[in-house]
C-alpha cells in the first residue's frame, strides 16, 4: 500500500535512470536539441500522419535508451483523465466546417466525424507528448540538462545574458524540488499527528483544497530558511555571481552527436510536413 | 607560531535590531595561531555561529576588526582571497548541498574558482575516493545517508584546499559511528596542519581540541586549555554547560573517598585508573523480583514497509520488524541513522501502514486501512524529529490549540495551560507570543507542548535531544520520567545509548530494518557486541561498571544505568 504522505513520489523529475546505452553516450546538448526539435514537431504537426512517426521516434527512442515503460504508462493512467475531458470537450466545442458531415446529435450538440476525428488526434498527441517528456527526465539529469544549458547559452554571455545566473537558478530549482516534496511530506504528517484529518474518504474537493492551506505556510517559511542557508553556504564556498566560473563537465561533441541531432531534424521536418508530403 | 586569525574589539548587531536588545557579540579578542584546533562551546543562541560567520567574511563587524591571514575581512576585494582560504561546513548537512549530485556538488566550489574542466574532475575524484563517496557520484544528494551527506560537505570544502575550516555543530546529526568516523577524519586534517574552529554542544568532542572558548551571550567567558576550562566546572554549570561524562564520573568516585587520580577527562583515562576491591564480597541479599502484571500495549509483528515503492527510487525501510512494549514503561528504540526508526515509530499511530504485517496498537489493528488515523491520534503522540520546523500558527497558543481545536475538544484555554506549564513555559508570559521570536530550546518545548496537550495514552518521540544544549537535554529527560509517573507508555527512538540509558526500562535495538532484540535496558547494555554490531557506542557508565566488577567489586546485582545507582551500590562496600 503507498502511503497518502509520499509527495516525493509524485515528481516525475529527478527520476534519472543511468544505462549504459548508445543514447546515455550521446553529449547532451545534442540530446537537449533532439528532444527540443522533436517536442516542437509533435505539438504542431498537422496530420495523424506527422503523430505517427512521432511515435516510432518515441519508440525507438524507449529502445535505444534503455527505458522501462512503466512507469510511463503509469504516468499516463494519472493523466488519462485530463485527456478524456479534454477529448470530450473538443468533440462538443468543435468549430464545425460548413460541409461537415454531421454525424449525431447529443444534447443538441451537433457531432460531426471532423470533430471525432480531432478529438483522437489530441488524444494521440498527448500520449505520444507524455512519453517523449517521460523518456526526456528519465535519458537527461538535471546535471546533464544544467551543464548542456550552460554550454548552448555561453555564446550569449557576450550580448550581457547571465549565463552563469541563470544556470545557477536552473540547477538549485532542481535541487529544490525534492526538498519541498520532502517538507510538504513531513509537515503533513506532522499535522496529522496533531488530529488533523489527511485521510481520504469519498471524493470531497473542497476539504481536499482545505487540508492544503495550513501546509502552505510551514511550505514557503522552510522554503525561505532553507534558501537562507543554502545562499550563505554557496556564498561560503565562493558562489560569486560576479566573477567567471567554469564547469565541471567538459562537453565533447562527436559525429554520432551530429547523427542524432540530423536523424530528429530529418523525422521533425518530415512531421510538420507530411499532410504536403502524403 | 604564526598568527592566522586575529579578531580585535569585535562587536555585531545585526540590522534591523530592537534597540533594547544587547549586541549579538560584545567585543570579543581573539588571536588564533596557524595549525590550531579551537573548540568552541556555549548554549544555543549564544553567539558562536556569529562568531565564526565573521571569520569567512559572511557577516562583517559592526564594530572591530577581524583579520585573517593579514587580510582585512570586511572589505569587499579580500572576500575572493578570503573564501579560498577559508571553509565552512554547516549544521544541518541538506541545506549547505547545492547540486543535484554528489560529484558535481563537490564540483561546485571549484566551477567558482574557476578551474579547467580536467582539473576539476581530478579534484573531485580525490575527494570522492578520499570520502568514500565513489560509488555515490551520480545520486542525488536527498537520497544520500546523514553521514554520506556531511562527509559529502567536507568533500567539497577540502576539494577547494583551504588553510582554515569552520565546523558549526557538523555531527549533531550523525549517530555514534559516524560521528566518530567524522571526529577521527578531523583529527587527521588537524594533524596535517588544518586550522580548525569547531562549534560543539558535546563536551567530549570538545576535549579534541588544543584550546576551548567559551561563549555566553555574546562575550567570551573563558579560553584555555582543556583541562584548564573542564575544571571549572561550577561556572560551566551556571552558564548551562557541562564537562565531559568521564570528568564528571571520576569527580563522583573521589567523592566517595576512593583514590583515583584528579583531572581525569577522557574515558580511556578513567577506565584505566579505576581502583580494584579486596574487601569482604559475600552478604546476603535477595534479589526484589517486581510482580507487576505486564501487559502488552503496542504489538508489531513481521512489519515491511518501503518509501516510495513501485518507482526507480524505491527504498525499503522496514523489513519484518517485530516490536512489543509494555504499558507503563519508558522503552528506547536503537538504532543508526537509517536502520528504520522514524518508520517503525510512524506505523504505531497510523501515519505509516505496513505493505505487510501487523500492528496492534491496545485495541486498534493499525494494519487495517479502515481503521481512521484521528482515532489512533487521540491515542497515540508522535513528537517528530526538529519538531519546530512544521509550525505553521503565528502565536504560541494557536499552534499549541492546533489539536484540540481538530477534535473539537472542550475547554481549550486551560488545556493549553496545562501542557505549558508541564513543559516549563509560562501561560501568561508566552502565550501571545509570536513564534518566530522564540529560542530554539523555547520552540522545541512549543513543540512538544502542542503534542502533549492531547493526553495520550503512548507518547513516541523521534531524536527528541538533537541539537540540544546539556542543560535542555536534562530538562527533556526530567519530563520524561514526569511523564511516566503520569502514567504514559513512551516510545523514544534515538542513536545516543548513553542518554535514553538512565530513563528507559526496555530497549529495542534495530538493524537495517528489522528490530535485532528487546531486553530490560539493563540487560541489553551488557551485550556490548550487538550494540557495537548495530553501529552504536557502549555508554561509558556501563564501561565503567564492567571494569569495576573486573577489578573484584561485587555490584553484579546492582541495576547502575547512572552514576548515582552506582555510587549507592559502591557505597555499601566501602567501609
Amino acid at each position: 500500500m503507498s502511503s497518502r504522505f509520499e509527495f516525493l513520489g509524485s515528481t516525475s523529475l529527478g527520476q534519472f535512470i543511468p544505462r549504459d546505452s548508445w543514447f546515455h553516450a550521446r553529449d547532451p546538448r545534442a540530446r537537449l536539441i533532439s528532444f527540443v526539435i522533436v517536442f516542437t514537431a509533435l505539438i504542431f504537426t498537422p496530420e495523424i500522419w506527422g503523430l505517427a512517426l512521432g511515435i516510432v521516434f518515441v519508440i525507438g527512442l524507449y529502445f535505444l535508451a534503455q527505458l522501462p515503460v512503466k512507469s510511463t504508462l503509469q504516468g499516463i493512467k494519472k493523466a488519462l483523465p485530463f485527456i478524456l475531458i479534454l477529448a470530450v470537450l473538443q468533440i462538443f466545442f468543435y468549430q464545425r466546417p460548413e460541409n461537415a458531415r454531421v454525424m449525431m446529435e447529443v444534447f443538441g450538440f451537433t457531432i460531426t466525424s471532423a470533430a471525432v476525428y480531432s478529438a483522437l488526434n489530441l488524444i494521440f498527441r498527448f500520449l505520444v507528448l507524455i512519453m517523449l517528456l517521460n523518456a526526456f527526465v528519465m535519458s537527461l539529469s538535471t546535471s546533464q540538462l544544467t551543464a548542456a544549458l550552460f554550454h548552448l547559452l555561453k555564446p550569449f554571455e557576450k550580448i550581457g545574458l547571465p549565463v552563469n545566473d541563470l544556470t545557477m537558478v536552473v540547477q538549485v530549482t532542481m535541487r529544490y524540488l525534492p526538498l519541498i516534496a520532502q517538507t510538504a511530506e513531513k509537515t503533513a504528517k506532522a499535522q496529522a499527528a496533531r488530529g488533523a484529518d489527511w485521510e481520504q474518504k469519498g471524493f470531497n474537493p473542497i476539504k481536499q483544497a482545505k487540508r492544503v492551506i495550513p501546509l502552505i505556510v510551514p511550505l514557503i517559511v522552510t522554503s525561505l530558511k532553507r534558501a537562507e542557508t543554502m545562499a550563505v553556504a554557496m556564498e561560503s564556498r565562493g558562489f560569486n555571481a560576479a566573477h567567471k566560473r567554469s564547469s565541471f563537465h567538459s562537453l565533447h561533441y562527436s559525429w554520432q552527436d551530429g547523427v542524432l541531432i540530423f536523424v530528429s531534424l530529418l523525422l521533425s521536418s518530415l512531421m510538420l510536413f507530411s499532410g504536403v508530403i502524403f | 607560531m604564526k598568527k592566522l586569525i586575529s579578531i580585535k574589539n569585535l562587536s555585531y548587531r545585526p540590522t534591523p535590531y530592537p534597540v533594547e536588545k544587547p549586541d549579538i557579540l560584545q567585543t570579543i579578542n581573539l588571536e588564533i595561531e596557524d595549525g590550531a584546533f579551537i573548540g568552541i562551546i556555549g548554549r544555543n543562541g549564544s553567539g558562536k555561529t556569529t562568531l565564526i560567520k565573521h571569520i569567512n567574511g559572511l557577516l562583517s563587524p559592526t564594530r572591530g576588526s577581524v583579520e585573517v591571514a593579514g587580510l582585512n575581512t570586511s572589505k569587499l576585494e579580500n572576500l575572493l582571497e578570503l573564501r579560498a582560504l577559508v571553509g565552512m561546513v554547516f549544521q544541518n548537512p541538506a541545506d549547505q548541498i547545492v547540486a543535484s549530485t554528489v560529484e558535481e556538488d563537490i564540483a561546485f566550489g571549484l566551477e567558482n574558482l574557476n578551474l579547467p574542466s580536467k582539473e576539476i574532475q581530478e579534484r573531485v575524484y580525490e575527494q570522492l575516493e578520499k570520502a568514500d563517496l565513489l560509488d555515490e557520484a551520480k545520486r542525488p544528494p536527498h537520497l544520500l545517508s546523514g553521514g554520506q551527506i556531511q562527509r559529502l560537505a567536507l568533500a567539497g570544502v577540502l576539494a577547494r584546499k583551504p588553510k582554515i575550516i569552520l565546523f558549526d555543530e557538523p555531527t549533531s546529526m550523525l549517530d555514534p559511528l559516524t560521528r566518530d568516523a567524522f571526529l577521527d577524519r578531523i583529527c587527521r586534517l588537524h594533524r596535517a596542519g588544518m586550522t580548525i574552529l569547531y562549534i560543539t554542544h558535546h563536551m567530549e568532542e570538545a576535549f579534541f581540541a588544543d584550546k576551548i572558548v567559551v561563549i555566553d551571550q555574546g562575550k567570551i567567558l573563558l579560553s584555555g586549555k582543556p583541562e584548564e576550562i573542564f575544571s571549572q566546572r561550577k561556572l560551566l554549570h551556571e552558564i548551562g554547560l557541562d564537562i565531559p561524562d568521564a570528568a564528571k564520573y571520576s569527580q563522583s568516585f573521589l567523592d566517595l573517598g576512593l583514590s583515583i587520580p584528579a583531572n581525569i577527562y577522557t574515558s580511556e583515562d578513567l577506565l584505566a585508573a579505576l581502583p580494584e576491591y579486596h574487601g569482604e564480597k559475600q552478604r546476603n541479599k535477595s534479589k526484589s523480583s517486581n510482580g507487576r502484571r505486564e501487559k502488552i500495549l503496542i504489538d508489531m509483528q513481521n512489519v515491511h514497509y518501503t518509501y516510495l515503492a513501485r518507482s526507480p527510487l524505491a527504498k525499503k525501510a522496514l523489513q519484518g520488524a517485530d516490536l512489543k512494549v509494555n504499558e507503563g514503561v519508558i522503552q528506547g528504540l536503537a538504532g543508526t541513522n537509517g536502520s528504520g526508526k522514524s518508520t517503525l515509530l510512524q506505523h504505531i499511530n497510523g501515519i505509516l501502514r505496513p505493505s505487510e504485517g501487523k500492528v496492534r496498537v491496545g485495541s486498534f489493528s493499525v494494519d487495517n486501512p479502515d481503521t481512521s488515523l484521528q482515532e489512533i491520534v487521540k491515542k497515540v503522540g508522535l513528537v517528530f524529529q526538529n519538531p519546530e520546523a512544521q509550525f505553521f500558527e503565528s502565536f504560541v497558543g494557536d499552534e499549541i490549540a492546533f489539536g484540540p481545536k481538530q477534535f473539537e475538544m472542550d475547554n481549550i484555554r486551560d488545556r493549553v495551560k496545562n501542557a505549558m506549564t508541564l513543559v516549563g513555559l509560562d501561560f501568561d508570559d508566552y502565550k501571545d507570543r509570536r513564534l518566530e521570536t522564540l529560542s530554539g530550546g523555547e520552540k522545541r518545548k512549543v513543540a512538544l507542548a502542542s503534542t502533549l496537550i492531547l493526553e495520550q495514552e503512548i507518547l513516541l518521540f523521534d531524536e527528541p535531544t538533537a541539537g540540544m544544549d546539556p542543560k535542555s537535554r536534562d530538562e527533556l529527560l526530567a519530563l520524561f520520567k514526569e511523564l511516566q509517573r503520569q502514567g504514559k507508555t513512551i516510545l523514544i527512538a534515538s542513536h545516543r545509548l548513553d542518554e535514553i540509558a538512565e530513563i528507559t526500562q526496555a530497549l529495542t535495538v534495530m538493524k537495517s530494518g528489522r528490530a535485532v532484540r528487546t531486553e530490560p535496558t539493563h540487560d541489553l547494555l551488557f551485550n556490548k557486541q550487538l550494540i557495537k554490531d548495530a553501529g552504536l557506542s557502549v555508554p561509558l557508565i556501563i564501561e565503567i561498571v564492567q571494569k569495576l566488577q573486573n577489578n573484584g567489586w561485587p555490584i553484579d546485582e546492582c541495576e547502575c544505568l547512572g552514576i548515582d545507582r552506582l555510587m549507592d551500590a559502591m557505597k555499601e562496600w566501602i567501609q
